[in-house]
């Protein structure tokens, strides 16, 4: 069985808030995280044993295995994507297409998946309402990854699963979450891409 | 629209006022002044005109019908035509909102704590049901977030509570919209720069107008799965070349409407030269920039002289990009040529010129 790619553990949640606010202040600075894990890091068997116990809608607490609809209408599973070898990072985020925001960070998105999923970070979009405030389809997520040219996966959050783990008023929303134990590291409103990548280059 | 009243101004003017609100705007004819009461929000309901029943029909072993929707659906919207009366301003507007939010000082920004406002037609009367939705960017990060909108009440007054770590802004453009009704979204800027030493809540007398929409001409078949080139062509002569496909919207609702540039809560052309011509839109709608461009051609009804050219602009709305740069909220923007036929008919976009979405088009001759 393949080892999990190897993970920069110490580092804690706060000090990676502490950096970027020092990144915030001084403005855009080249990441210098580690380079690309190499191809094999992410073959080999998946992960089976998603946590059973521990769920929560807080920092700290374990993700429970919620249910969205891909875009072709089947059901998608969190443990999906804890299920990757070899992602050591899972950013989940909330998008509805009334959200001016969540359309405008798209783009940064699939930019920043294109860097760093190879150094183990996942992500994931999920869609919870068209921009008629009816609750999202399939068909929604389907056009929504159409329309943003979208490699990762894009889903459906149709009963707004993940509205219950933050201000729900606010969107979107930025998840990190420990693709190794689902515990969640941190949840954000609003795209902060300093924030995101001391998240990510504390754990990756 | 949407100027700073200070807070004492606004006590003053309260104090001379009735319970039941006061006239605020002369933007209509004064001798049309007489109808109050015409501001009850009638028949705004949400409706399309359908509806699905089984008849048991006598003889004939079942039925299927349709009936009727009831409200202001597609079919049968209120056009709101006649002469913009006077603005009946609710009460609630007339005032600070209420809220225990205090400014802070070291906000370096705008500090908002709640923000309140009303929503009318194109002839005043208020639009209970309409939904006024804030995207804010937050200061110092500079962050965008979208707060859940919040409903207008019967005199189409919304309030917005802002949470706390949203209050501290830079910039707030406020979108009101009905959903499921065709009328046009209309996008303001807040300015809540201008009004930064009003404290932490704010109230906006002049209203959100928002715009009834004609059922187009021609609007050939399609759906998002159509990608062939179709030419629709609107209620008001404006002619849209189109791939359903391309269109991140409802392509079988367009519809638009003419609006005259100098009728009154067109908020987003205050600083900007008014345009010579300006059509509001429905359904907001976004045209990929990967496909082919969206040409456009109106109807010369300035009578420009064949061969002349003139600048289109759009409204920044949810997703509108021109040249890979996002149109913001609430700003005008031009967004490319066009130039009068020869035969001086119409005004065509010219090659490679595509509308990048639609929420308002307007033009001006140079």
């Amino acid at each position: 069985m393949a080892s999990p790619a190897p993970l920069i553990r110490p580092l804690s949640i706060l000090a990676a808030l502490g950096l970027a606010l020092a990144l915030a202040a001084c403005g855009p600075v080249e990441d210098e995280g580690p380079s690309c894990l190499p191809p094999e890091a992410f073959e080999g068997p998946e992960r089976t044993d998603y946590p059973t116990e521990g769920f929560g809608t807080e920092v700290g607490d374990i993700l429970d295995n919620h249910s969205f609809q891909t875009p072709e209408d089947m059901p998608f599973f969190v443990e999906s994507l804890y299920a990757q070898p070899g992602y050591g990072l899972i950013m989940l985020v909330t998008a509805s297409g009334w959200c001016t925001a969540c359309i405008e960070e798209q783009p940064k998105l699939q930019a920043l998946h294109d860097e760093l999923s190879c150094r183990g970070l996942s992500m994931m979009v999920a869609i919870f309402q068209d921009e008629q405030f009816a609750p999202a389809l399939a068909l929604d997520a389907r056009r929504w990854q159409e329309r943003f040219d979208l490699t990762f996966p894009v889903v459906a959050d149709t009963s707004f699963r993940l509205g219950a783990y933050y201000d729900a008023s606010q969107t979107p929303m930025v998840m990190m979450v420990n693709a190794e134990t689902m515990e969640i590291l941190s949840i954000e409103t609003g795209y902060n891409e300093a924030n995101i990548r001391a998240i990510v280059n504390a754990y990756l | 629209m949407n100027r700073p009243y200070t807070p004492w101004l606004i006590l003053l003017l309260a104090a001379g006022l009735s319970a039941g609100g006061c006239t605020t705007d002369t933007g209509g004819d004064p001798a049309d002044a007489g109808a109050e009461g015409e501001g009850e929000g009638e028949g705004e309901g949400e409706g399309e005109g359908e509806g699905e029943g089984e008849g048991e029909g006598e003889g004939e072993g079942e039925g299927e019908g349709e009936g009727e929707g009831e409200g202001e659906g597609e079919g049968e919207i209120d056009l709101d035509e006649g002469e913009p009366q006077p603005y009946e301003t609710p009460m609630a507007v007339m005032m600070p909102p209420p809220t225990d939010v205090a400014p802070d000082p070291g906000c370096g920004a705008a500090y908002v704590g709640v923000l309140q406002g009303w929503v009318v037609d194109r002839i005043g009367r208020p639009v209970p049901g309409a939904k006024a939705q804030a995207c804010i960017y937050r200061h110092p990060s500079n962050s965008l977030i979208c707060l859940f909108p919040a409903d207008t009440d019967e005199d189409g007054v919304f309030t917005i509570d802002v949470p706390e770590d949203s209050r501290c802004a830079s910039e707030v453009a406020l979108r009101t919209l009905l959903p499921g009704v065709p009328r046009a979204s209309m996008y303001c800027d807040m300015e809540v720069r201008d009004r930064a030493g009003d404290g932490a809540g704010l109230s906006y007398v002049d209203p959100y107008v928002l715009y009834a929409t004609l059922p187009p001409a021609d609007l050939p078949p399609g759906d998002a799965t159509t990608e062939e080139m179709r030419t629709v062509v609107f209620a008001s002569g404006l002619e849209l070349d189109l791939v359903p496909f391309d269109f991140y919207g409802d392509y079988a609702r367009l519809r638009d409407r003419v609006v005259e540039p100098d009728e009154r809560g067109l908020c987003f052309l205050e600083g900007e030269d008014r345009p010579d011509g300006l059509w509001a839109f429905y359904p907001e709608g976004t045209i990929d920039p990967r496909g082919a461009p969206a040409a456009v051609r109106i109807p010369n009804d300035r009578g420009l002289a064949p061969g002349a050219v003139v600048d289109l602009y759009v409204l920044g709305g949810l997703d509108c990009t021109v040249d890979g740069v996002h149109v913001p909220e609430a700003a005008w923007a031009t967004f490319g040529t066009a130039t009068v036929t020869g035969d001086g008919a119409m005004i065509a976009s010219d090659p490679g010129v595509g509308v990048p979405c639609l929420t308002w088009l307007g033009y001006k001759a140079r």
